[in-house]
């Protein structure tokens, strides 16, 4: 068994990758605006203040300077001349400004502070000296105020010193950056290279992840789901791992283990429906021919009414065993799927009678309270029945767990354009941890059952346009009501012409009707042929297909009466060569058997109409009056008259 | 080693580095001479507190080229456990080494720097005296005032505490309508003679204001006290170094007035406390410098005493005084370096080597 690794959680893998990835991208967005952009910009901030400064002391220089020049040039010995010199120094000095502006520490590298520092007062200096040699002018100390020249011109030397060791150091510390910023540079151009490969790599990483983690299990996944489609239910899933593949594989395999034995279970229900159609064959015949023979017996005038009395009793049982076994039949034969107009309470009808046995055994009291002129509906009379067996069903194993009285009400209804169905009981009801999930597939309140009743059943009711809801019952038990649309046509009244009394002598309504009977039960034979003389008709009868083939050769009968299922050539068989080779008889067959499934296909396959399709058993009087249906009333007299064969009796 | 042994060997060194005595932390104070003695006196009041606050201290001069500040920041910055610097003494020194803290992480307290452009120093530099804006408007008040001036000449020591003051009083007195016949910059090196005769051609004022410190004050005073007696000379607090402006003005000291921050006559009880320690332990009177650079001091300490020693955390401190925090119950009043915040200017005349409150111009 392979081993399931621990693993966390895709959920989990998926934060991991998204969080790695945002630090990787979030990584490289903070070297970039903290190591390289910031370091730029500050470089940029700190370039400008000192090229300013630059720019200022050039200008203050060459005003000092012309204003230095001043106290060189040959000193004006009037007044006029020399307040204009002193007021001329004096703008030159206004010129270069105070010294605070040379003083700009907090912008400038810390190696200009220091010869700024020393400009600055050498500035002040310098200009306290100029206001003396202007003050002088201006008093007429012409003499002294030329000795301030040598004074200025030192100071100028020595500003001129400061200033350009203030350049000097502004210089270096520019280079000095532009060589930091050529380093970031480089460093930033390796950086981005380890980040690029490291990007790659993660994206290995994660591709290798999404494959191992996520690709692999779902193709997996897919293929299985693929094998299950095709209706392989034995495939099972490789669990790799705890995450959430791994789960969903489990669960894939869990669903897969349930559904085939599922399948398994309906498997056998469907070999069991295929062996009681084949046996209800064979029970079909003996029954027809007990309650026949008996019909035929009590058409005897003569018989004593305790022997009556008998037949009859044997006449009615083999009917019920014969409509039992009908039942059961139509319950198991597959579904066409064809949706016709139903009614209801026809198909309820025929669920209580598939179910009938159940109810004096178990001391069911069945109330039908059934709408009369009910509006039909749409769907499959079949899968319809099929619902109503469900809920009886369910009903009935519900009231097994109560003390009598055990009820059961069914109902139908008609409102506005709607046609309810009901069915419940005065059972337990469902239990509360049932309830809300009573219609999922495989939950099931009973401790056998399947799970899939109440789920198809609605399913069938869906399909039919309607709804099957639950209501808790108000006495206590379950109440489940079925919607459908109703159709506007109502449902064909049945039949209600009245059987031909039995013991009563009849007038001969098959006079001149040629019959050629063909089966291989010879009681069955027997009786049929009797019963078709006694009302008129001439009978000729065949063991199977090829013998009635054979009497075909000598006369043409008006009717055709053929059982399917017969050794040596089929009913179907018989019918094929005479689409063959006698296509003018086609039309005279009537089918008459105990397969369902066959009579069915008849239909379905070569177009015979239903009412020239027999269901075994059937009254003798009913069998008369569809051989009347289907000649059109009368005996065929200008038929030619069938050779009395060989005796059926 | 194995897991077992590792164990209680990292939970002893643990307690061992927990249980260690905390190194004291450290104050610099960068300050003319005139700080040492409040330093005394800020270390007789530290010795009472618990906390370990040590100072370490480095004497200015006035008059310090800038350079000589930076480069006297660049030594203090490096004091292993430096929590916070108080200094330096002038406005331009002060400037000067604002940089060199604000690049170390250290939160600098100026005491008594009164230029505006400190303000625009960095979130690591707080000025504890009112800008010269403010000052320059008080002294234009007065001028304008109590003196009613109506011409006026400026000299001024051509830095930023003389600009900033000049501008400051500029704006004051145009406000008022009071005219300025001249502005003049002088340096303790300047001829005073030679500019305050060529000023007094261009213009003879009513008032005399100096914006330069005790030096050149104190040698502008004489000069217009001998050549126009009874000119009032108003000088900024930069003036204000006693006695040695006494000394300087000499006779003059009749016509002139000081600018102060605090007198040691405070009614407070906190001015009073501070002036009886600086008597008992100098053995003179204080004067407004020696407030200001002890609550400079103090303040530092307090803070390291309430946040610890970590200088960012003292700098956060210094920041939510009147905003967080309640201001600082200094000697020369509540601190708080939030705009518009109380000043406690007094003007001042010279007696003897003390300053008394000019109640009468």
């Amino acid at each position: 068994m392979p081993v399931t690794r621990r693993a966390p959680s895709i959920r989990a893998l998926v934060i991991v990758i998204l969080v790695v990835a945002a630090l990787h991208v979030a990584a490289i967005w903070a070297y970039l605006a903290l190591g390289v952009t910031r370091g730029a910009a500050a470089l940029v901030g700190e370039t400008t203040p000192v090229l300013q400064v630059f720019e200022d002391l050039h200008h203050r220089a060459d005003a000092m300077q012309g204003a230095v020049r001043l106290t060189v040039a040959p000193l004006p010995t009037d007044s006029a001349g020399r307040f204009a010199r002193a007021a001329e120094t004096r703008r030159r000095m206004a010129e270069v400004g105070g010294p605070t502006a040379a003083l700009p520490f907090a912008t400038v590298p810390p190696s200009m502070r220091v010869p700024l520092a020393r400009a600055s007062d050498e500035l002040s200096r310098l200009q306290n000296i100029l206001q003396e040699f202007a003050a002088l002018l201006e008093l007429g100390r012409v003499t002294d105020a030329a000795r301030r020249h040598a004074q200025a011109d030192s100071l100028m030397d020595r500003l001129h010193v400061y200033f350009g060791e203030a350049q000097e150091a502004g210089l270096r510390d520019l280079l000095s950056r532009e060589g930091e910023l050529s380093a970031t540079a480089s460093r930033a151009v390796v950086v981005l290279g380890w980040w690029f490969a490291t990007g790659v790599m993660l994206l290995a990483i994660v591709f290798w992840l999404i494959r191992e983690r996520v690709h692999r299990p779902l193709g997996e996944m897919e293929a299985g789901l693929r094998q299950v489609a095709a209706g392989e239910l034995s495939t099972r899933l490789p669990v790799h791992r705890t995450d959430e593949m791994g789960r969903l594989a489990t669960v894939f395999n869990q669903t897969t283990g349930v559904l085939r034995e599922r399948a398994e279970q309906q498997g056998r229900y469907a070999a069991a429906g295929e062996l009681m159609a084949g046996v209800a064959h064979e029970v079909n015949n003996p029954l027809m021919a007990i309650a026949s023979l008996a019909e035929l017996r009590l058409a005897d005038p003569g018989l004593s009414p305790e022997l009556r009395d008998d037949l009859d009793q044997v006449r009615a049982q083999a009917r019920r065993a014969a409509k039992l076994l009908s039942g059961l039949l139509r319950f198991v034969r597959p579904s066409e799927g064809e949706r016709t107009d139903v009614d209801l309470n026809g198909a309820l009808g025929h669920a209580l009678d598939l179910l009938s046995y159940r109810l004096p055994v178990e001391g069911v009291e069945v109330e039908r309270v059934l709408a009369a002129a009910l509006p039909a509906v749409r769907c499959d009379p079949t899968r319809m029945e099929q619902v109503f067996v469900n809920l009886v069903s369910n009903a009935l194993d519900a009231l097994r767990a109560i003390e009598p009285p055990k009820r059961l009400l069914v109902r139908t209804w008609a409102a506005g354009d709607r046609v309810y169905a009901a069915v419940s009981d005065n059972g337990p009801g469902v239990p509360d941890h049932v309830r809300e999930r009573l219609f999922v597939p495989f939950v099931s309140g009973k401790d056998e059952g399947s799970g899939l009743g109440l789920y198809m059943s609605r399913q069938i009711v869906r399909e039919a346009d309607g709804e099957l809801v639950y209501q808790p019952g108000g006495d206590g038990g379950a109440l489940f009501v079925i919607r459908l649309p109703a159709v506007e046509r109502p449902v064909a009244a049945p039949d209600r012409r009245p059987t031909p009394a039995t013991g009563v002598p009849r007038p001969m309504p098959l006079a001149g009707l040629a019959v050629l009977v063909v089966d291989d039960e010879d009681s069955i034979r027997r009786v049929i042929g009797l019963y078709l003389e006694r009302r008129g008709a001439s009978v000729v009868a065949a063991r199977d297909g090829s013998e009635a083939l054979r009497r075909l050769e000598d006369a043409t009968p008006d009717l055709i009466l053929a059982d399917l299922r017969m050794p040596i050539m089929s009913g179907t068989e018989l019918y094929r060569a005479l689409e063959r080779d006698r296509p003018e008889l086609v039309g005279r067959v009537v089918f008459l058997s105990g397969d369902l499934t066959q009579l069915a296909e008849l239909g379905q396959n070569h177009g015979v109409p239903p009412e020239r399709i027999l269901a075994k058993p059937i009254d003798l009087a009913e069998l008369e009056r569809r051989i009347l249906g289907v000649t059109g009333g009368e005996g065929r007299s200008d038929g030619e008259r069938l050779a009395t064969g060989p005796s059926t009796r | 080693m194995s897991p077992q042994g590792l164990f209680p060997r990292a939970t002893c060194l643990w307690l061992a580095v927990a249980c260690a005595p905390a190194e004291p932390a450290v104050i610099g104070v960068a300050f003319q001479g005139l700080g040492v003695d409040a330093v005394a006196v800020a270390r007789d009041e530290l010795a009472e507190w618990t906390s370990p606050v040590h100072l370490t201290f480095d004497t200015t001069l006035m008059g310090d080229p800038a350079d000589i500040e930076v480069a006297r920041a660049t030594h203090i910055a490096k004091t292993p456990g430096l929590a916070a610097v108080v200094g330096h003494g002038s406005s331009r020194g002060s400037l000067a080494a604002a940089p060199v803290y604000h690049d170390a992480r250290i939160p600098q307290i100026v005491p008594t720097g009164t230029s505006r452009l400190l303000e625009q120093a960095g979130p690591w530099t707080f000025a504890l005296a009112p800008n010269d804006s403010v000052e320059g408007a008080f002294i234009a008040e007065y001028v304008a005032g109590a003196l009613a001036a109506r011409t006026v000449t400026i000299f001024f020591v051509n830095d930023e505490y003389g600009v900033g003051l000049r501008d400051g009083v500029l704006a004051g007195l145009h406000a008022r309508g009071v005219v300025v016949i001249d502005e003049v910059s002088v340096d303790p090196r300047s001829d005073f003679s030679v500019v305050v005769e060529a000023s007094l051609q261009r213009g003879v004022p009513d008032v005399v204001v100096s914006g330069a410190r005790w030096v050149e004050t104190g040698a502008i005073a004489r000069l217009f006290h001998a050549r126009l007696p009874g000119t009032p000379v108003v000088a900024g607090d930069g003036a204000l170094l006693m006695p040695d402006l006494a000394r300087e003005v000499g006779d003059a000291a009749s016509s002139l007035v000081v600018v102060s921050f605090w007198l040691p006559d405070a009614p407070d009880s906190l001015g009073h406390a501070f002036a009886e320690r600086f008597r008992r332990v100098i053995g003179r009177e204080p004067v407004g410098t020696h407030a200001m650079t002890h609550d400079a001091i103090m303040l530092a300490a307090t803070a390291i005493r309430e946040v610890g020693s970590n200088p960012d955390a003292v700098r956060q401190y210094l920041a939510s005084l009147g905003i967080a925090r309640s201001p600082y119950r200094g000697v020369t009043g509540p601190i708080a370096f939030t705009p518009g915040r109380r000043t406690n200017f007094v003007m001042t005349r010279l007696a003897g080597d003390g300053l008394v409150r000019v109640s009468d111009p």
